[in-house]
């Protein structure tokens, strides 16, 4: 097993050496997300100017780019700047690897107004204090998809904006002969987080562990317990059906053939969506679901930030901090928005938005407000983030317990509790292993 | 030269051999001696100062029920599909030793599976058994939900042992075909003209003198199905449904590099490499008696 942390350092350790020999500062990217843009954001920051030169690596996933990261950050091989994903945001804030992006900026002589963040995508990754850890990068959140069409033929003329109207809907389009009404992969972020947090409910004790790291997983008590109960009942009637059920064996490519009418899905699939029912299927996205009578908050930002690594020269950081403002500017993150369908992340560049950065761009422009929407409502002290740890290994937890409620095995409680109590255990681990460790 | 094919002097053989010592060092020895120092300490995903920590990793797995059921559920998958491999290459090989019309073809498709990887195998059979479009989706319209490997866990166990069936299958009938066709013709005319029928000689001649074949083929399944199964479970079922699939080797997997517990997976794989060794030494000491290595 310890080989493949060897291997997969060595590998990146030759992917790094494909730089071009130039006198600007090199320095390595690793990214995991959104190819094709970040590939063309490289390309002009070092078309922009001759000083700096930043060497882009794509790593295929965030998992996999984490796994190299830890490999060639123990081998002394890591690069200077990385994505990295949200789940792992507090294994990083306690790693003693990374160097704030605030710092970063700061030691370039940068003056940056990091109240520009929208509060929202902030929150997620800056310590206790409100000073960014990460740069807020490649940003999403989840909303509700409705194929319209679909919709239309059931009989319903308004989307469903509360959980007992999407099961009103679900039951018309069975009824309609619509054989996979709603379709969820059940993964986490879908069916747990970013609903605990539209409804502003904790998903751990010390507000989702940013107090403290003897946080204990709560989830288990409350709405959630209806979500899962409700999504259950759906399936035994045939309303819900789980992703890897479907056809397509995937919720994105059930909704985008068709096969589905409803799915929760991150502001990111929005062009892949667009572009898979052009001229086919009208559709549109709508604030997440929230349950009827609850009042509704913030939702978490997901997708990535960006993190410089330590272990670099100072004329490298200055590079890295180049790289960095030139890619907080309104102009780079409206590329972003346009190439993938991500949100503008700072309130300069919402503006943009608003001020025709994307008037060729009716319909993206569309669900990045939705987006940033949704990410701007009021909020409490639980729907900041999620400062737990081994999170990332939570989620498998967390998913194969609730799995355990569609075949029959466990009942909704059950399953939660279950979930609960060994994500329980885990974090009680966390904390051992990282004892002494100062909670930034 | 003293004599053709020995090389002189101390240090050439090991010289020759370096390149391959060093390689097994690398990649297996020094991980062993890491995933050991890791068993004993609580070890940080990126470094820095790890605690000491006893037996507290293995007082805390031993108390995880997830982790017996892992670890039987990797005995169960051991047992079930090393026997349907190694009974199904029998059967095979027992067909196409005789003097059949096309089992010379035979041999040669049966043997193409082998050149497939693993991983590719997995995707392409989770296509082929997928409940709503797969081979045997018929089965859900005789009574519906009958088949269906993403949510039922006795279902996904079956497709597992399927997919690794029909990868393994080509290297045993190879092996066992060529246990049949080493048993010299005069032995059957013998056994025919003393009147045993096909059964009888079967019984009596065939699987006695096939004995050491069956034992090298169940050695490497216990082996293949113990430690690899892993490649399949991650094209087809991620461990799932609802951990009914999530053997020790993959849950290894899972822990350490999906959740970064280097420690907790390093405990693991220390005691899959005990439980393993054991599974072997048990093999030799109980099976190898029973095989009848002379002629």
């Amino acid at each position: 097993m310890r080989t493949m942390f060897a291997a997969a350092a060595a590998f990146a350790g030759t992917l790094a050496l494909g730089a071009p020999a130039q006198a600007a500062t090199n320095f390595d990217f690793w990214y995991a997300a959104g190819q094709r843009a970040v590939e063309a954001q490289c390309n002009d920051f070092n078309a922009s100017q001759s000083q700096y030169h930043v060497n882009c690596v794509y790593q295929d996933s965030y998992e996999s780019l984490f796994q190299k990261a830890i490999a060639a950050y123990r081998a002394n091989r890591q690069p200077a700047l990385v994505q990295f994903f949200d789940g792992g945001t507090l294994d990083l804030l306690l790693s003693n690897a990374v160097i704030p992006v605030t710092k970063i900026a700061a030691d370039a002589g940068q003056k940056v107004d990091w109240n520009d963040y929208i509060s929202g995508a902030k929150s997620y990754y800056a310590t206790r204090s409100g000073e960014l850890y990460g740069q807020p990068y490649n940003s999403s959140t989840l909303v509700f998809y409705t194929n319209d069409d679909m919709l239309k033929k059931a009989g319903i003329t308004k989307a469903p904006e509360t959980w007992e109207e999407v099961g009103e809907a679900a039951k018309k389009l069975k009824a309609s002969g619509v054989a996979c009404a709603l379709t969820s992969d059940l993964h986490p972020w879908r069916v747990m987080e970013e609903f605990s947090a539209a409804e502003g409910i904790p998903i751990a004790s010390e507000h989702n562990g940013y107090d403290g790291l003897d946080a204990k997983y709560v989830f288990n008590k409350g709405l959630e317990v209806q979500l899962i109960t409700d999504l259950a009942d759906w399936h035994k009637q045939g309303m819900f059906t789980l992703s890897r059920e479907t056809k397509a064996g995937d919720y994105r490519n059930a909704f985008n053939s068709q096969e589905c009418a409803m799915i929760l899905n991150s502001t990111g699939g929005y062009t892949d969506t667009a572009l898979a029912l052009k001229g086919k299927a009208a559709f549109s996205v709508h604030l997440l679901p929230i349950f009827a009578g609850t009042k509704r908050y913030n939702t978490f930002v997901g997708g990535a930030a960006l993190y410089a690594m330590k272990g670099f020269d100072a004329k490298t950081y200055k590079a890295v901090a180049a790289f960095l403002a030139f890619l907080r500017s309104p102009e780079q993150q409206m590329q972003m928005v346009i190439n993938t369908g991500y949100l503008p992340v700072t309130k300069s560049g919402v503006k943009l938005m608003e001020n025709g950065g994307l008037a060729n761009y009716p319909e993206r422009k569309k669900a990045a407000e939705l987006g940033v929407e949704s990410l701007n409502f009021p909020g409490n002290a639980d729907t900041r983030g999620i400062r737990l740890g081994f999170f990332v290994q939570f989620r498998e937890v967390f998913r194969a317990e609730i799995t355990k409620v569609f075949s029959g095995e466990s009942t909704p409680q059950q399953a939660l509790d279950a979930a609960a109590a060994r994500g329980d255990e885990m974090l009680k681990r966390f904390a051992a292993t990282y004892a002494g460790a100062k909670m930034p | 030269m003293a004599r053709d094919g020995q090389f002189q002097g101390r240090w050439w053989p090991i010289l020759l051999s370096l390149p391959q010592l060093l390689l097994i060092f690398l990649f297996f020895y020094w991980p062993v001696v890491i995933g050991l120092k890791w068993s004993f300490f609580l070890e940080r995903p990126f470094g820095g100062s790890a605690e000491f920590v006893g037996l507290a990793n293995f007082q805390r797995l031993f108390q995880d029920t997830e982790f017996y059921a892992a670890a039987g559920r990797s005995l169960v998958f051991m047992l079930t599909a090393s026997a349907a491999t190694v009974l199904f290459s029998f059967v095979l090989a027992v067909a196409a030793d005789r003097k059949l019309r096309l089992s010379g073809f035979a041999r040669n498709v049966l043997f193409w599976p082998q050149a497939l990887a693993g991983a590719s195998a997995g995707v392409v059979l989770s296509y082929l058994f997928n409940p709503a479009t797969g081979v045997f989706s018929w089965l859900n319209t005789l009574s519906p939900g009958l088949w269906n490997p993403v949510l039922d866990g006795f279902d996904a166990n079956i497709l597992l042992n399927i997919a690794y069936m029909w990868g393994r299958i080509p290297i045993d009938f190879a092996i066992l075909l060529a246990g049949l066709q080493a048993i010299p013709e005069s032995y059957h005319q013998a056994a025919a003209v003393d009147g045993a029928g096909p059964w009888r000689r079967l019984l009596d001649l065939q699987l006695p003198l096939l004995t050491p074949q069956i034992f090298l083929c169940i050695v490497i399944e216990f082996n293949e199905s113990f430690n690899q199964a892993f490649k399949l479970i991650e094209s087809m079922t991620h461990g799932g449904p609802g951990n009914s699939t999530n053997q020790l080797v993959y849950k290894i997997f899972v822990d350490g590099f999906r959740g970064y517990d280097l420690s907790g997976s390093s405990t693991q794989s220390l005691i899959l490499m005990l439980l393993f060794i054991f599974i072997v030494v048990a093999q030799f000491a109980l099976l190898e008696r029973r095989v009848n290595y002379a002629r």
